[in-house]
């Protein structure tokens, strides 16, 4: 089971939050307001379209729309590879953070 | 204007250039659709803009990631580190590109940069949605500003507009609780709008509808500059009073600093006038603004405003039919600046001309470095370099020094802006920006592109044309089979007859704008305080009776002999001279003739200076008449009638060739062929009195006497024992004492109403001088690479001639003979045009003086001195190549 980057989480949780309107300007949003975190269209795209290559996620090309200047919006869908994928990488990252939260805040507070 | 809601083309443009890859289509469509939830949310223009370029370039780069690695772009970080390198090794060739592109780049961004400035989002919440509605009369096409009825219709019929307000703005005497007094810009301005703008006082309110009903209370809102001025800053400032035009208004509010809506605006008062209390298609001056409904778009707020209008004109068409209103940007509510005129548009190409000079001669330069390096390019093309590869390096070297100029461009043009900007700060709009934006970076960055690609990929090309064994064969340092061809030598014309061309046009504007001129005014500039006195009438919000005419004519004329009276009676004032204008202020100019003495050039007519005075002017400037009568009270009662001119001495001079002036006769005439003015019999001759300064040759001209009243406003020449300057607050309280609602001006001194009025001739001077400068160093450094070239091509061939014996003055001249020979045809170019051209382009009565062709044979022999000294390094080069190096080379 492949382990996700930082990145790749951020986005493949968009996903599952944004359910069936996560094309690429809605993940970036959905990013930007959750975590303040500014990311380009493009890197999402391209962390996309690895994660496709390994069946992580599909996508459709919808028709174009108003506003886009006659360029589609590509869907894309959480596969279930994918969400075992996202549920497993999350999953370990809790496991080491695990009742090391509050150790945390006191270490930053000095 | 275009729809907000869609990115600027240039901007899409540019992010279809740099983003590249399968996943591109959507990431632009992104864009977009980015682009569109911004402005819907409230985004400026220019930060919209911003995150639309930053996200394209960071797109752009992430989508290319592995081939920018890879280098499969064809470009690497290698290129940029050798562009460099290549900045620090020669340095005077990188220097006068940089000057080049530095310089060039400015000036061909301003036009664009100034169109800009004219259509800025007003620094409001979500200010892109204020706009005005402009009125124009299609039978007249001027502006119609009398939209009171309408205004009144359109609140209570449109939809697409809400909020909508009025505004009359001038210019009122305020005075303070403790008399102390300024003229100030205000407004009378509708309540609805603070709203509009959504600016929340700094202390108490803003106006309110109840403010402005018949009767109510006169209130006045102060802007922080007023209320810092004149209330010092006082935190009790709401419920003090302060006198505007004599009248009494609370205070109730102050607004934050900065706030000058809608223009210079320091203060706002009711606007109390009513649609019912003036006849259809009548009333005061007003402009119409307000805020777009949510939802609405400008396109559709034109079309309601156009439906309205029909109906309206179907109903009365009387009132309407020749009307044509139109929902605009607020900053065009009071009229468009003119960007489309012939003249604008050709100021625009000369400085896009500019730019492509610029760029060519940094291609020249680019050249003759890269035609030393030939060797170096071969070697690299044999070892397996594609002739791409070889040609990307070289635009991403240009590239950098096109970056770097651009940055110093950018900086240079911010500086400018902001000198700019604090120079003409209390007489422009508050929204008009001309700093730097990000449309303004966006452009500047194509130009650096297209420079590079002009200048590098050019030469380039011809670099790598070549066959390699050919050029390896050749061998040796310099040894090279390209030329400069055609190109480069028209190039080299063109720069130096442009530098002949502007020097000349600006040669007149030299010793108005750096010559002494001050004491051309005929009096001690120093002793006089220049101020401009007028009654402004009836104003904008405050309730005054009306008058006549000639009842005002009548009062004013009463005032102004009050004014005199009581500065008479000041001890530190000894004369005060009043006319339309005072010595070293701007005379108007007219043709007239003398009976009997045609002009020198066989027309009847003469082009001279004139003013009208009161009687006593020249005695108060203590300047009595040389020869007959000044005017006489009799002369100023009946002034229409009054048959009574004294000219001065110039006008004898030039015009009556030195003759006895006194009972001769003069009239204007109007060379357009409409009728000739009276004649008037000369009854005195006065000493030159700084008729125009800038050049005494033009001095001549004549005075006739004022009629009490018929000069409003009038000018002031205020002889002051002591600093004059200090006498200015003293004046102001005169003149209010005499009427609050007389409005007071102080020049300064003379002297510095003189200074004044030269910088716009030193503005001018600076823009001509700094093209001229670019044309002369672009035009030398041309040369410079050119004999430079030569020398080091013909290396071997001059070591040869120089070991047979030829001559050092024979060996220069056929190194310098290009170049003299390009020198030669680009003066006579630039100084044949500048004969041809200039004198039509700066015609006019005031140019006549102007002996063009002295001053282009002048401008000619400098640059052509200047372009012979670019040479004498690269030939005192050649002058010491001995034999023996230049063919141990081989």
């Amino acid at each position: 089971m492949p382990y996700l980057g930082e990145f790749e989480q951020l986005i493949l949780f968009s996903i599952v939050h944004l359910d069936d309107d996560a094309f690429g300007l809605s993940i970036r949003e959905e990013i930007e307001d959750r975590t303040g975190r500014t990311v380009s269209s493009g890197a999402i795209y391209t962390a996309l379209r690895r994660m496709e290559e390994r069946g992580l996620v599909t996508s459709e090309v919808a028709d174009p729309i108003e506003g886009r200047v006659g360029r589609p919006r590509k869907y894309y869908t959480i596969e279930p590879a994918g969400a075992r994928a996202l549920h497993q990488s999350f999953s370990t990252l809790q496991a080491i953070a695990g009742g090391a939260l509050d150790r945390l805040q006191r270490l930053a507070e000095g | 204007m275009s729809d907000r809601r869609v990115a600027p083309a240039l901007l899409r443009r540019c992010a279809e250039l740099i983003v590249r890859g399968i996943d591109a289509p959507y990431v632009l469509g992104d864009l977009e659709e980015a682009w569109v939830r911004d402005r819907e949310r409230g985004r400026s223009v220019a930060e919209s803009a911003l995150r639309y370029a930053v996200n394209a370039i960071l797109s752009a780069v992430a989508l290319n990631a592995r081939r920018i690695r890879d280098g499969r772009l064809g470009a690497s970080w290698l290129d940029v580190k050798l562009g460099l390198r290549m900045l620090r090794r020669e340095p005077a060739v990188n220097a006068v590109s940089l000057l080049a592109l530095a310089i060039g780049i400015p000036i061909a961004m301003m036009p664009g940069q100034l169109e800009r400035a004219f259509d800025p989002d007003l620094p409001f919440d979500e200010g892109h949605r204020i706009v005005g509605i402009r009125t124009i009369n299609v039978e007249t096409s001027r502006s119609w500003t009398r939209s009171l009825h309408d205004f009144e219709r359109w609140s209570q019929e449109l939809g697409s507009v809400q909020l909508l307000g009025v505004w009359d703005g001038a210019t009122y005497n305020v005075t303070t609780e403790n008399g102390s007094a300024e003229a100030v810009e205000g407004a009378a301005m509708t309540a609805s709008a603070f709203e509009i703008v959504r600016v929340p006082p700094l202390l108490g309110r803003t106006l309110q509808a109840d403010d402005e009903e018949p009767g109510a209370p006169p209130v006045v809102v102060l802007g922080y500059g007023l209320w810092r001025s004149a209330l010092a800053g006082d935190a009790d400032a709401v419920g003090r009073t302060v006198q505007i035009s004599g009248i009494p208004h609370e205070v109730v509010g102050v607004m934050p600093e900065g706030f000058l809506f809608p223009n210079l605006e320091r203060f706002w008062i009711p606007f109390r006038e009513r649609a019912i209390d003036h006849p259809a298609g009548s009333g005061p001056t007003i402009w119409v603004f307000g805020r777009l409904a949510d939802g609405a778009t400008r396109a559709e707020a034109n079309e309601e405003v156009e439906r309205l209008r029909q109906r309206w004109a179907a109903a009365d068409p009387a009132e309407h039919a020749h009307l044509r209103s139109s929902v605009v940007s607020f900053t065009h509510v009071t009229g468009d600046v003119a960007f489309d005129t012939p003249e604008w548009l050709a100021m625009k190409a000369l400085a896009g001309l500019l730019l492509v000079i610029a760029c060519g001669n940094v291609g020249i330069l680019i050249l003759a470095r890269t035609a030393l390096r030939t060797s170096e390019l071969a070697v690299r093309t044999a070892l397996g370099a594609s002739r791409v590869r070889i040609i990307v390096q070289i635009f991403v070297e240009t590239l950098v020094i096109g970056l770097v100029a651009v940055s110093l461009g950018l900086l240079l043009a911010d500086g400018i802006a902001t000198v700019g900007h604090r120079a003409f700060a209390t007489e422009i709009p508050f929204w008009l920006d001309f700093g730097v934006q990000p449309e303004t970076v966006v452009v500047a960055l194509l130009f650096a592109g297209a420079s590079a690609g002009l200048a590098g990929v050019v030469p380039a090309l011809k670099a790598t044309g070549g066959h390699v064994h050919e050029t390896l064969q050749h061998g040796g340092r310099g040894a090279t089979s390209m030329r400069f061809g055609a190109f480069s030598s028209v190039l080299i014309v063109a720069e130096v007859a442009v530098a002949v061309l502007f020097l000349t046009f600006g040669t007149p504007l030299i010793p108005f704008a750096l010559g002494n001129i001050e004491h051309g005014a005929g009096i001690d500039p120093d002793r006089y305080l220049a101020a401009q006195l007028w009654h402004p009438g009836t104003r904008p919000g405050l309730e005054m009776e009306p008058v006549d005419d000639s009842t005002f004519q009548r009062q004013i004329g009463e005032l102004h002999a009050e004014v005199s009276r009581a500065l008479a009676e000041e001890s530190l004032v000894s004369g005060v001279a009043i006319g339309s204008t005072v010595p070293g202020g701007r005379h108007s100019g007219r043709w007239v003739e003398v009976e009997g003495m045609p002009a020198s050039d066989g027309t009847p007519a003469h082009w001279v200076r004139t003013a009208t005075v009161v009687p006593g002017f020249f005695e108060a400037l203590d300047q009595p008449p040389v020869a007959g009568r000044g005017f006489d009270a009799l002369d100023g009662l009946g002034a229409d009638s009054s048959k009574a001119v004294v000219v001065n001495t110039r006008f004898v001079e030039e015009v009556m060739g030195g003759r006895n002036a006194i009972g001769r006769r003069i009239r204007t005439v109007d060379r357009g062929g409409g009728s000739p003015g009276p004649w008037w019999e000369v009854v005195g001759v006065v000493p030159r009195l700084g008729m125009f300064v800038a050049d005494g040759r033009l001095d001549a001209g004549f005075y006739r006497p004022a009629t009490p009243g018929l000069l409003n406003p009038i000018q002031l020449g205020i002889r002051v024992d002591g600093d004059p300057n200090d006498f200015g607050a003293r004046l102001r309280e005169v003149v209010a004492a005499v009427d609050p609602q007389l409005q007071v001006q102080t020049g300064g001194t003379i002297r510095q109403l003189i200074r004044q009025q030269r910088m716009d001739g030193r503005w001018a001077l600076l823009l001509v001088g700094a093209i001229s400068l670019v044309a002369i160093v672009l035009s030398a450094a041309g040369l410079y690479a050119l004999v430079g070239f030569t020398v080091t091509r013909r290396r071997r061939e001059i070591g040869i001639r120089t070991a047979l014996g030829a001559q050092q003055r024979r060996i220069a001249l056929g190194v310098a003979r290009r170049a003299v020979l390009q020198l030669l045809a680009g003066v006579a170019l630039g100084g044949g045009l500048a004969v041809v051209i200039v004198p039509g382009m700066a015609s006019g009565p005031g140019m006549s003086h102007v002996r063009w062709y002295e001053a282009a044979l002048t401008v000619s022999a400098i640059v052509f001195a200047i372009g012979l000294l670019a040479c004498v390094p690269p030939i005192r080069r050649s002058l010491t190549i001995t034999p023996m190096e230049a063919l141990a080379e081989e």
